[in-house]
């Protein structure tokens, strides 16, 4: 992508002001938007707005939107609560230099159906900060993007978790065809999968079953592209889902 | 436009074009160790450190640059020299075009793991590719290298 100006603005007010002229676009890791063909307009860069921090609170970890994958996956605290969550799931994507780049932020806003991450949220009950203040579930802004206010964060409250993430890929390194996390969260089972190749979704609440969840899984919309047909997909989900039980049964709750 | 930054501990000042990449920036300084190969943020070929951090300068806008501290092979010249030993002794060199983006990974892997397991190693490399090896003998001369720096895996 081509751009005729670089600004940094000090403050959020200043990008949505900037974002509402044609063509600028925030760049945030510049992995996805550097293959595009689109020229003109400004890159608008976040770096000045204090957002690449992970703060603790009594009750929740909020993740600024400019964190990196990297940092994600090497935070002590939210992979302690995790039982290594991100530690394991972010290892196959391309590699530490890519995942030095990609941002939480710039992940959720594509709200790709391959997205390793959106997979991995939904399950923890996170919400989208948004600028300016508001804060929505992260399962009400994947269906949904709000238009005209920025991703400053994402919110993960502190729970009794145990998760566990799968993904298929057909080569390593490459994007997944198929995504699949289960947790128990406060006594919940609850499941997302993505890559169908549609954008993850979240199943589960008070009452679910495994067996009830997985009839679930096997009942979501899968699609057929180049990398995997909808039967591949929609019996690869159903394995994944499998293992991820498996791997969840008799993990030590971990708040 | 104008931007300021710490090249290999010293401080630069250069011209970068508003969609320039950190890569044609700092050939065009002179700067001939980070290498264009895939331009795709995916072979690692142009790893330098940003900040201390492996980073592809290939996706890394220029002008983000600024105010930053960027390290390239230039200045790690000792270590690499060691590294490139253990490379040279298991064969690990072919045309050699992947290696200066290799051994800023490697190097920039030895500051931060603490546990240099062969899965941790690899999984911190994957991010660098080579089309002329297998990355056997690339492995085994980093294994080796890491061995006798005294960085091993952790007990379990």
């Amino acid at each position: 992508m081509l751009f005729n100006a670089y600004t940094a603005p000090a403050a959020p007010d200043e990008v949505i002001t900037l974002l509402g002229k044609q063509n600028n676009r925030i760049v945030a890791g510049n992995l996805w938007l550097r293959m595009s063909r689109r020229t003109g307009g400004t890159m608008i860069d976040l770096k000045n707005l204090g957002w690449d921090r992970i703060e603790e609170t009594p009750d929740a970890y909020l993740i600024g939107a400019s964190v990196t994958l990297h940092a994600l996956e090497t935070h002590p605290g939210l992979n302690a609560m995790t039982g290594d969550l991100f530690a394991n799931g972010f290892r196959a994507v391309v590699g530490v230099q890519f995942r030095n780049a990609a941002t939480v932020g710039g992940s959720l806003y594509m709200r790709a159906g391959f997205s390793d991450l959106l997979t991995m949220l939904l399950p923890l009950d996170a919400s989208v900060l948004l600028y300016p203040e508001r804060e929505i579930p992260l399962t009400e802004y994947a269906r949904l993007a709000p238009a005209g206010e920025l991703i400053r964060g994402v919110r993960i409250p502190k729970q009794e978790t145990r998760i566990a993430y799968r993904a298929l890929r057909n080569t390593s390194g490459s994007v997944p065809v198929l995504t699949c996390a289960a947790a128990v969260r406060n006594g919940c089972l609850c499941a997302a999968v993505g890559a169908r190749p549609m954008r993850a979704v979240l199943l589960g609440g008070p009452g679910e079953t495994k067996e009830s969840l997985a009839a679930g899984v096997a009942e979501l919309t899968y699609g057929t592209n180049r990398a995997a047909s909808e039967a591949y997909r929609r019996h690869v989900a159903g394995v994944l889902f499998s293992r991820c039980i498996a791997d969840i049964t008799g993990k030590e709750a971990r708040v | 436009m104008n931007i300021t930054f710490t090249l290999n501990g010293k401080t630069v000042t250069a011209d970068a074009a508003p969609d320039e990449n950190l890569l044609a920036l700092l050939r065009r300084l002179g700067i001939m160790s980070i290498k264009c190969s895939c331009d795709t943020a995916n072979c690692g070929c142009c790893t330098v450190w940003v900040n201390g951090k492996p980073a592809l300068s290939c996706a890394y806008p220029a002008p983000r640059a600024d105010g930053q501290e960027i390290t390239t092979l230039e200045t790690l010249t000792a270590e690499a020299e060691e590294l490139a030993a253990y490379m040279a002794d298991e064969g690990a060199d072919q045309c050699g075009f992947c290696n200066p983006g290799f051994v800023m990974n490697v190097l920039a892997m030895k500051r931060e793991l603490t546990d240099f397991s062969d899965d941790n190693v690899r999984a911190y490399l994957a991010g660098n590719l080579c089309r002329c090896s297998g990355f056997a003998s690339q492995h085994r001369a980093i294994a080796a290298w890491l061995k006798d720096s005294g960085k091993e895996a952790a007990d379990r």
